[in-house]
């Protein structure tokens, strides 16, 4: 009985933890972007800059729709629900002034991207980071 | 993005162009849109101006359009969208807007071909059903201007300012259309068409504002009984009384040079669950037709995939032709087009998945002012099947949008 509360106890622990894990912004380990706050980083995921604050190109990556990482970026660096986000790009799309970022399946997908895009940034789970991505910024 | 089902693809092509590229990568983007949308209403034989009768159809709001873009460059681009458009007769196709644009820099760029006329808030979607909450945007506003896109360039000018992105896009050129009202087929062609667009947006406030500035040739065909010579009557001559007589086509000059003046001003607000949308048009058009206006306020709640909102609008003429004699021997085609109505609409949006929504939507619309409102005039006083001056109707209405 002991062994199967300490089994749960451990189980709700890493759900709670994953679910605060946080989401941060990365680019490839040897990219020279700078870091972010979260207005450049709204507005290069909302295609209205295309360009990092010290000047140098960016090409975002988006994650997949049924990414849970993708909606908690979207509600706390982009200010946008699912939804608002759908219709945001419906109306940049067919009104001409601008298309959506490809998308990655997951984190994992983020990183093996960002490898072969030197000009890259996305988003991933920060419980994802490690040595192959730097961070630009980091929201809890 | 997969909700919008991207289709990128590289072809390696030779391009032949007047900027002497002689060969280049071209990435090639497509993306797409359906509404299948079904409206009646419950007046019997009487007509809506969006064609909508006492019969459920698909051919009032349903349409499907493709939207192709080819990135020569990171400069050079061509955009084309193709709409076609459900109608009883069938679907008919039409390039709804192509265009060149060539970006100067980060900021400032230049459109030329049929460019988009940025008029109203969703003047630049709005054939895409998934991109506004409505079933379709409230005709009081947006049947007033029937002006999308003129032949022209245009000179789309960003900065920023604050945390707020600005957006000023002055343009120029001509449009050349045929549309039809109170059954008349009528020609117009707009010449020396001036106008700017502001927009001033952040994540939660857009505000917008336009004014176009035209001068505006009108003409109708008119059916009227005439004489056939041809057709031989042995003993009694040509065209004798009552026998002889066809329905031929008269050309009747509406308009000629007139003035043609139109501003709009709209605010959207997206704020947590929130969902505020409000505008104003004016349209001033000389001596020769009323001047008109109409707005609308549309306040919606989003609660998970479901937004319910309601509409009020309202639309007026605020001048009388005094004398249409004058412009034209057939007043009642003239006065037929006042137009005075007030509208409420509640309605729910669904999304049934990302890249698709089911819209529900019942209005009533009580004309205004002894006008049929927005059912269709066959004249001054006379309104389409029995729909009664000042009378009032309910249109029900469903649809299903899906971008891909």
């Amino acid at each position: 009985m002991k062994r199967f509360h300490r089994l749960t106890t451990a189980v709700l622990l890493t759900a709670a933890l994953s679910a605060q894990a946080g989401v941060v912004v990365v680019a490839a380990a040897n990219s020279s972007a700078p870091a972010l706050n979260k207005d450049t980083a709204a507005r290069l995921f909302l295609g209205k800059d295309t360009n990092f604050p010290n000047g140098s190109a960016a090409t975002p990556v988006d994650q997949a729709e049924d990414s849970p990482t993708r909606s908690e970026f979207a509600k706390k660096v982009l200010a946008k629900n699912d939804n608002q986000v759908r219709a945001y790009w419906s109306q940049q799309i067919f009104s001409g002034k601008g298309s959506p970022p490809p998308t990655a399946a997951d984190d994992t997908a983020v990183k093996n991207w960002l490898a072969d895009n030197p000009k890259g940034v996305g988003y991933i789970s920060s419980s994802a980071v490690d040595s192959s991505v730097k961070v630009l910024l980091r929201i809890d | 993005m997969t909700s919008l089902a991207k289709k990128s693809l590289a072809l390696a092509t030779a391009c032949c162009l007047a900027s002497g590229i002689a060969s280049a990568a071209v990435e090639v983007t497509t993306n797409g849109f359906l509404t299948a949308g079904a409206a009646m209403i419950d007046e019997p034989d009487a007509t809506t101006d969006t064609f909508v009768n006492d019969r459920v159809g698909f051919e009032y709001d349903s349409r499907m359009g493709l939207r192709f873009t080819a990135r020569v460059n990171p400069q050079l681009e061509f955009t084309s969208q193709l709409l076609s458009r459900a109608r009883v007769e069938g679907w008919d196709v039409k390039a709804d807007w192509a265009f060149a644009e060539y970006k100067l820099n980060k900021n400032v760029s230049v459109r030329a071909g049929r460019v988009r006329l940025p008029l109203q808030l969703a003047s630049e979607y709005v054939e895409v059903g998934h991109a506004y909450p409505w079933v379709r945007p409230p005709t009081e506003v947006y049947r007033m201007v029937a002006v999308n896109a003129i032949s022209g360039v245009s000179v789309p000018l960003k900065a920023n300012i604050g945390n707020m992105d600005l957006v000023v896009q002055p343009m120029a050129g001509t449009l050349e259309l045929t549309t039809k009202t109170s059954g008349l087929d009528i020609s117009l062609t707009e010449e020396n068409i001036a106008a700017a667009s502001i927009d001033l947006s952040n994540d939660i406030l857009r505000l917008h504002a336009a004014y176009l500035t035209a001068k505006v040739n009108g003409s109708a065909s008119v059916p009227i009984p005439i004489c056939d010579p041809t057709i031989p009557y042995p003993g009694l001559g040509s065209c004798p009384p009552g026998l002889g007589v066809i329905t031929g086509d008269l050309d009747v000059t509406l308009l000629d040079a007139s003035d043609y003046n139109a501003w709009d001003v709209g605010m959207t607000v997206n704020w947590n669950n929130i969902l505020l949308m409000t505008e104003y048009v004016h349209v001033y058009s000389g001596p020769a037709l009323d001047d008109q206006f109409g707005w609308y306020a549309t306040l919606g709640y989003e609660m998970g995939n479901f937004l319910p909102y309601v509409t009020y609008a309202e639309r007026r003429s605020d001048k009388v032709v005094d004398d249409p004699s004058t412009v034209l021997n057939e007043p009642f085609l003239l006065s037929g087009l006042s137009r005075s109505q007030n509208t409420v609409a509640v309605g729910l949006r669904y999304n049934v998945s990302n890249t698709s929504t089911i819209k529900l939507e019942i209005l009533n619309g009580a004309a205004q002012d002894d006008t049929c409102g927005l059912i269709d005039s066959a004249g001054a006083g006379t309104c389409s099947g029995d729909f009664p001056v000042n009378g009032s109707y309910n249109m029900y209405s469903v649809a299903y949008d899906v971008t891909f």
